[in-house]
């Protein structure tokens, strides 16, 4: 196959990979916010500790993270059904992605929240501000620079996802770099992909450090 | 004045430890003084301290803060007392992700004033501490003292009547700590707030506090006026730490050094003014009763008095204690053995003297 054929499959596939990065990093992150404050604020002697809530979700993470994310994909036939009512393409293919990107981020952010000083906290409290109050308007601001620089990261996992996905027919760059390049034994294909991901993962840090940075200089 | 909190056999027991943080506490801290609370790392000051505005909770006996059972609140109530209660910390806790203006106006905002009225409230407090010119400067360009003259001011942003201050000065150069300490003296005088100060420096508690309470291994050794606790300390862990700060009387080694060098009989009399009455105006400063004032003086007139003996000051340490004197003088008596006798004696009657000869 020529390249000129070629050119706008790439550019769907380009498409399609972006597709599945913004609707993973939304829901994921917002999955992984709800995860991360929970796990910080029930963890003993926290804001809103609470010993079941905080175990079973330490539990469930410790469970779905170490599983490669080429097995979880395929463990996720029947709900994709249920939800996308197919297995196949790049709809179906953010519905693992998103909760293995919502455990992800849930850890990350526990971590930055949890590195937060506890005596800004009981300042906080000390003027009479409440829980909810204290987790929102001090703990998470307090923790913003380093939670941009971890959803940056979450960026460069979810486009890696994306690219996995395709092996399962999920659509996207990867799919390309499988289809044309790996089977048809040409290899340029295979780089032109590899170095189209490169680009968007440059860029996506470049813009998380920038803000990082912006918000950490205070 | 009557006191503003009242701990009524107060005990703290953390989970999983095997002895209590505090035991059996009873304590009133005065309304309108600066009460210093001292002890070494783990006698339970900072427990006691959380105790009021109810960060901790007793699980034994009672806290009534102005007048209210501080226990018995939820958490609206607490929210409500805690707004009346501003709290300064050693590590100041100052929030980085807002500027110097908006940590002062963080606790306005939490009880609810409108934008204008915070940044005119705002301006007052920088003003009051003297850090006007850094309201929009960030947290990480401050210095020490400047960090914790912004948390003063976010601590009296909503006019507290308490303020509790957690080891304030510990994490400031000695210059910076005086600042800071005549800062917390002006606000107690000029705003009448209550001060609740924790140290374990014995010289914060020496050049700002009125009154005094004394923790140990999570009891109360001793509580009362300043001048009183240093002057006529009841308990040997009081008395070391009075001799960190005021050296009140030579240590052995330079009463050996002092007889090598002198001869003669070696005295120490102790320059101090009597139990002090506190002041029925509720000032703070309390005022020497009818009993004193003892010092030095004692000497001259016993010198006389007897006649035939000879002493020099070789040693001593006076320093000021809540405006009144206190310290040390040692004397080297020379003379013939019966009338030095009777001018230890005679001193004796009248002030504490320790008798190195005896002590020998």
């Amino acid at each position: 196959m020529n390249w000129s054929d070629l050119q706008s499959v790439w550019l769907e596939d380009i498409g399609s990979t972006l597709y599945m990065v913004a609707i993973t990093l939304v829901a994921g992150g917002i999955l992984g916010l709800v995860i991360g404050l929970l796990l910080y604020a029930t963890r003993r002697g926290n804001l809103l500790q609470n010993v079941v809530v905080f175990n079973v979700l330490n539990v469930i993470i410790n469970i779905v993270r170490p599983i490669p994310f080429i097995i979880f994909l395929t463990l996720f036939g029947p709900l994709q059904k249920l939800i996308v009512g197919t297995t196949i393409g790049s709809s179906a293919a953010t519905v693992p992605m998103i909760v293995m990107t919502g455990v992800l981020f849930g850890r990350l952010i526990e971590q930055n929240l949890v590195a937060v000083d506890p005596g800004v906290v009981e300042a906080a409290r000390s003027m009479g501000a409440g829980r909810w109050r204290t987790l929102f308007g001090v703990v998470l601001p307090e923790a913003l620079g380093p939670l941009i620089l971890a959803y940056t990261f979450l960026f460069i996992a979810v486009v890696d996802m994306s690219a996995v996905a395709g092996y399962i027919g999920g659509g996207g760059l990867g799919d390309f770099a499988i289809t044309y390049g790996y089977q048809q034994f040409d290899t340029k294909v295979t780089l032109i992909a590899v170095v189209t991901i490169i680009v968007i993962v440059q860029l996506a840090q470049l813009l998380g450090n920038w803000l990082a940075k912006r918000v950490m200089r205070r | 004045m009557a006191d503003i909190v009242t701990f009524t056999g107060v005990g703290k027991r953390f989970p999983h430890t095997e002895s209590p943080a505090l035991e059996d506490i009873t304590l009133g801290i005065r309304e309108g003084a600066i009460t210093g609370v001292i002890g070494y790392s783990g006698a339970g000051k900072s427990t006691l301290v959380r105790l009021v505005n109810a960060l901790e909770a007793p699980t034994e006996g009672s806290v009534v803060v102005d007048g209210q059972e501080i226990t018995r609140l939820g958490d609206a109530g607490l929210r409500k007392v805690r707004a009346d209660i501003g709290m300064i910390f050693q590590q100041f806790n100052l929030f980085s992700s807002r500027s110097v203006a908006g940590n002062v106006a963080y606790p306005l905002k939490l009880a609810g004033w409108d934008k204008a009225k915070r940044k005119a409230r705002v301006e007052e407090l920088l003003r009051f501490v003297g850090i006007s010119e850094k309201a929009n400067a960030r947290v990480s360009q401050l210095s020490g003292g400047q960090k914790q003259r912004v948390g003063i001011a976010r601590a009296l942003a909503t006019n507290p009547k308490i303020l509790l201050a957690d080891e304030a000065t510990s994490a400031l150069d000695p210059e910076t700590t005086t600042e800071v300490l005549s800062l917390l003296k002006r606000i107690n005088r000029e705003l009448g707030t209550t001060i609740l100060v924790i140290t374990h420096e014995m010289h914060v508690v020496r050049s700002i506090c009125h009154e005094v309470a004394v923790l140990e291994k999570g009891r109360l050794l001793e509580a009362g006026p300043v001048y009183d606790i240093f002057a006529h300390p009841r308990n040997e862990a009081t008395r070391r730490f009075i001799a960190s700060t005021i050296q009140d009387r030579p240590s052995t080694e330079t009463v050996a050094r002092l007889r090598a060098r002198h001869g003669g009989r070696l005295i120490t009399v102790s320059v101090a003014e009597g139990p002090s009455v506190p002041e029925a105006s509720g000032s703070g400063a309390p005022v020497p009763d009818a009993a004193g004032p003892r010092s030095a003086v004692d000497v001259a007139e016993v010198l006389a008095k007897v006649g035939g003996v000879h002493a020099e000051v070789v040693y001593g340490s006076v320093t000021e204690i809540g405006e009144r004197p206190l310290g040390s003088l040692t004397y080297v008596l020379r003379g013939e053995a019966g009338p030095v006798q009777a001018v230890v004696s005679e001193l004796s009657q009248r002030t504490e003297v320790i008798d190195w000869e005896a002590a020998a």
